[in-house]
Parts: structure tokens; C-alpha cells; sequence
């Protein structure tokens, strides 16, 4: 049953710019939610799965963005080993800011991972020789043609780098899910429950805690490379303080600690904005308040309303 | 080799002596009782042990190895278990969920490496358990919508799931009424010595700890004040003087 659903899911997604032909921005607006996905999935892990906020993290998605950004335009590297290269720095930084961090709690913890996240966005705009400063890393080239056998898929193309977008987006969405399944994963969410606890129970917490951080900065950083990327441009606004805050918006707004979560919370994210659109001004007054009733009445996002609802139908 | 040697524990809480030299000696498995009135230091003297607080001064020995200082999760994986007296469950699992997470190996590495290759779990040793304190029924239930009496059972059961070698029961009968409480002995009766189990009680339910205990050791104001068999302890003027009334 959720097998076929996942499976619905991707085929509509994978088949989303064959139904709609000729529509580009449709595809622009489809590409920049998946290019929001993968960075949710990684705070979703840390957020959700661990019960940890940060409020840096696209922080880490910057680091991944400007890596693979300077690998592609600089070195002639290809995409996918730039993306992977990118998240692994990513993860490195992580695994290196949450050393000092981690021993941190609760509100402390998130304290320091806003001043981590305006560090990094500073460091974007202000070195200069490295990142472009203010105007970033403009023409980042567009993924070469992947040969199959005598197949060859043009990626530089708007639907091929969508499709491309897609299949980056499912690996982090099966690695999330294999990550949650797995005794980690286990171990991750009896830290949310009652750390104490699991403490007893052998969990070595703090090296958890790094794990999972560094593990979701990396993924953080696979959709900085991405969204990169795709906008050609690794630009100081895609990775600063506000895109952090918003990227916790999406990951609440879907439903922290449900697999689905960031991909709803991402949907959510882009597309109702533009249903506003006719009313700009109401926007954001919009937003916040979507955010203080979610807050109020479903804190574990839309997912976790939905599946209440379900149960009080099941049972009446 | 004594299995756990425990020497002049002391603990100052700001003005207050939570323990004052308190020091007892086990040679091997089997069921301990630690009584005394509030505030005599059982707790504290438990935390210390399982890590969860260091002690001023004392020793802690397991098996003749210094083991005072060490961090939670290591005294864990050395074979400690702890149950607590505000009961810890994980609410939001299944009450077979909570068996299997205590029963899974807690290294890092070991979890990592699950990612990739999800190690079998013992899923029907966890039913058989859950089975042995009439909790089969709720084995696909979240522990947090039991009632307090069952979680503590859903608690002590996934202790013996880590297999432990010393098992700290901190008040296991308070808030369990008679009928779970007649199950919960039953079930440590039976666990102790097929696990070679050292199990050491705190508990205020006298009837409770003298009928399951070979062995009781009483505590006032941070220190021992009577060691011996629950017969022994009964007739201890000193006992009844402080505690027992």
C-alpha cells in the first residue's frame, strides 16, 4: 500500500514535464521545489528524527553550493562529482562546528547555530577572492549529456535538469528513509524522546549528535551543489540567514520526523506564494500566520494533522 | 572477586550530605534490596553507580576494575542496566519498538553500518517477553498510551532485554498496583538467575522487597546502617528505629 503510493508518487513527479508540455515556468517553479527538498531533508534528520533546531543550516548548503560551484566553473569538474564533493565539505564543516556545539543544550544549541549560520553567510559575502563577494559565482556550466550504452540524455536542457533535480532528491529521500529505519536511526529518536534514557540504555550521545549533524549538513550541502546548480549562480542570498529561517519553515510546515515531511513542506513552500501572488502585499502576513496556527494546532506539521484526522475517522 | 564493591561514597549537595561513606560488597548475582527513608542517599548512591552523577570521593569496583567515573553509555555497554523512579519509556514507540531498541547493539558504528545492511532483530524474543507480563496484547501499542503501571513493566522488560549483568530497580512498585505488582515480582524472580543477573531493588513496599530479596541493605543519612537478611533486618532495633517504625 505506501510501496504503490511511494511509487504513484515518483512515477507522477518523473512523468510532471511530459503531461505538461510547453509550460517552462511550471518546470522552473517543480525544479526550485525539488532543489528545496533536499536541504529540508537533511534539517528533517536533525530536526525531526533528533530533536536538534539549527538555524544556520543553509549555511551548510552555502558550503556545498560554493564547493561544487568552484569545482564545476574552476576546475571543469562534472556535476554529479562536484554535488558529492560539495557535500562532503559540507558534512566536514558540520562534523567540525558541531564538535564545540554539541556540548551545548537545548536553546544554548540553537543559539550558536544562528551565529554559525550568519558566520558562514558572512564569510560568502566577504571573501571576495574565493566566493564572488555580493555578486557570487555567476556561469556555472550546465550538466554534460549522460551516455547510457548509445543513449545519450541531454541534462542541459530545462526537463533534463529537472530530471536530474529528481533523481538527486530521491537518493536523499532513500537515504533518509534508510538512515530512519536503521538502529542509528533508532538510536536518534530515543535522543528525542529522553535523552537520559537512551544514555542508560548505551547510546554515547554526544557522538550521535556529531553524526547526525555532520550526516545532515552533508545532505544540506548535496542541495546547495544542487540548487547551485541549477540557478547557474552560487549567490550569498540563497545561503543566508532568512533562507535558513525559511528552510525550518518548510520542515515544519511538512511535518518534522515524517519521511514525507520536507517534500510536502517544500511543495507547501513554493507553491503558496505563488497562489498568493495576486495579493503580494498580504504575502508574507499570509505566511506567518499559516505558521502560528501550524504552531498552535498541529505542531507536527500538515503530515502530522493529516494522520491525526485519519485515526479520529478510523476510530469513529 | 567480589562483582561489585562499591567503598566510601561520599556526596555533598551544596550544604546537604546526600552520602557519607556508603560502602557495600556483592560476591555475585542475585537479588539485593536497598531500603531507608527519604532523602537516606539510595538514589544518589544509584545515579553514581550508573554514572549519571561522580561522586565526591568513594570507589566503585565491577569485577575488581575501577569503574566510578565513567559516562552512562559505557557503564551500559560493560552490562548496567537502570530503571528510573519517574519510569522512562520511549512514549511515542511501541511497546515491542522500546524492547527492541534496548535489545540493539548502541555503537555508533554498529548503527551506521545498519544503514546500509539493517541488522535481524529479535522480534519473538521481544513478544516472548512481553508475553511472560501478560503485555502481548499491547505490543503494537505506543508505550505512552499505557497507563503508568504498565510502562514501568514495559521499563523493566526492556532492561532485561540488554541482557544486563547488574539490573538498578529504582522503586519499581510505586504507582503498580497489586495485580501488575504480582506479575512484576514473578518476572524478576524468574529473570534474576536465568541471567546470572545481579539485581539491586530500591524500594519503600516492604512486602514487595523482603518477599523478592535475599539480601537487604539499609540505608540512613548516607551511610549503611544495617546489612543482612530480610529475617535479620526485620528484627534490627536500629532499623525499626529509623525506618520501619
Amino acid at each position: 500500500m505506501k510501496a504503490a503510493a511511494t511509487l504513484l508518487a515518483v512515477a507522477t513527479a518523473a512523468l510532471l514535464p511530459v503531461a505538461f508540455p510547453g509550460q517552462p515556468y511550471m518546470l522552473q517553479l517543480a525544479t526550485l521545489t525539488l532543489c528545496g527538498i533536499v536541504p529540508a531533508i537533511g534539517l528533517n534528520l536533525l530536526f525531526g528524527y533528533t530533536g536538534l533546531v539549527s538555524l544556520g543550516h543553509m549555511g551548510f548548503a552555502g558550503v556545498g553550493g560554493y564547493a561544487a560551484a568552484l569545482l564545476m566553473k574552476q576546475a571543469g569538474w562534472p556535476f554529479l562529482p562536484a554535488l558529492g564533493s560539495g557535500a562532503l565539505l559540507a558534512g566536514a564543516v558540520g562534523l567540525l562546528v558541531g564538535i564545540p556545539c554539541l556540548r551545548l543544550r537545548s536553546h544554548f544549541f540553537i543559539i550558536v547555530t544562528l551565529a554559525v549560520g550568519l558566520i558562514l553567510s558572512t564569510l560568502f559575502t566577504n571573501l571576495d577572492w574565493l566566493t564572488g563577494g555580493a555578486e557570487g559565482l555567476p556561469g556555472i556550466p550546465r550538466p554534460r549529456p549522460l551516455a547510457i550504452g548509445g543513449v545519450r540524455i541531454v541534462l542541459a536542457t530545462p526537463i533534463g535538469f529537472y530530471w536530474v533535480a529528481l533523481a538527486v532528491t530521491l537518493g536523499a529521500l532513500l537515504l533518509q528513509w534508510a538512515v530512519v529505519r536503521s538502529p542509528f536511526g533508532s538510536a536518534l529518536a530515543a535522543i528525542r524522546q529522553d535523552e537520559t534514557m537512551a544514555a542508560a540504555r548505551g547510546v554515547d550521545v554526544f557522538a550521535h549528535k556529531l553524526a547526525v549533524f555532520a550526516l545532515s549538513a552533508g545532505i544540506a550541502g548535496a542541495g546547495g551543489a544542487l540548487q547551485a546548480s541549477f540557478l547557474r549562480v552560487a549567490a550569498p542570498a540563497s545561503f543566508d540567514l532568512a533562507a535558513s529561517i525559511n528552510l525550518v519553515a518548510v520542515v515544519i510546515i511538512g511535518g518534522p520526523g515524517y519521511l514525507a515531511g520536507p517534500v510536502l513542506g517544500s511543495i507547501v513552500f513554493v507553491a503558496l506564494p505563488e497562489a498568493l501572488r495576486a495579493a503580494a502585499q498580504a504575502r508574507l502576513f499570509v505566511f506567518g500566520a499559516v505558521l502560528v496556527l501550524l504552531a498552535l494546532f498541529a505542531p507536527r506539521g500538515l503530515l502530522g494533522l493529516g494522520t491525526r484526522l485519519l485515526r479520529r475517522h478510523a476510530a469513529s | 572477586m567480589p562483582l561489585l564493591e562499591v567503598a566510601a561514597l561520599r556526596k555533598r549537595f551544596g550544604g546537604v550530605v546526600a552520602l557519607d561513606g556508603a560502602g557495600f560488597t556483592i560476591d555475585g548475582p542475585g537479588i539485593v534490596g536497598l531500603i531507608g527513608p527519604n532523602g537516606a542517599g539510595k538514589t544518589t548512591l544509584f545515579d553514581i553507580v550508573c554514572g549519571r552523577q561522580s561522586a565526591d570521593s568513594g570507589t566503585i569496583r565491577f569485577e575488581n576494575r575501577r569503574i566510578d567515573g565513567l559516562p552512562p553509555h559505557r557503564l551500559a555497554r560493560l552490562g548496567f542496566a537502570r530503571s528510573f523512579q519517574e519510569c522512562r519509556t520511549l512514549n511515542e514507540e511501541t511497546c515491542l519498538d522500546n524492547l527492541l531498541f534496548a535489545a540493539q547493539d548502541k555503537r555508533l558504528g554498529h548503527g551506521l553500518r545498519g544503514i546500509v545492511a539493517p541488522p535481524a532483530q529479535p522480534r519473538d524474543a521481544a513478544r516472548a517477553l512481553l508475553a511472560t507480563a501478560g503485555l502481548e496484547r499491547f505490543a503494537n501499542t505506543p508505550a505512552g498510551d499505557l497507563s503508568f503501571g504498565q510502562r514501568r513493566l514495559v521499563e523493566i522488560l526492556s532492561t532485561l532485554m540488554a541482557a544486563p549483568r547488574v539490573l538498578l530497580l529504582d522503586e519499581p512498585a510505586s504507582g503498580v498496583n497489586p495485580t501488575l505488582l504480582a506479575t512484576l515480582a514473578a518476572v524478576l524472580r524468574e529473570a534474576a538467575p536465568r541471567l546470572g543477573l545481579l539485581l539491586l531493588v530500591i524500594e519503600h513496599n516492604m512486602a514487595f522487597v523482603m518477599g523478592l530479596a535475599a539480601r537487604i541493605v539499609v540505608m540512613h543519612q548516607g551511610a549503611i546502617l544495617a546489612d543482612g537478611t530480610p529475617a535479620d533486618i526485620r528484627a534490627d532495633r536500629r532499623v525499626i528505629d529509623a525506618y520501619l517504625g
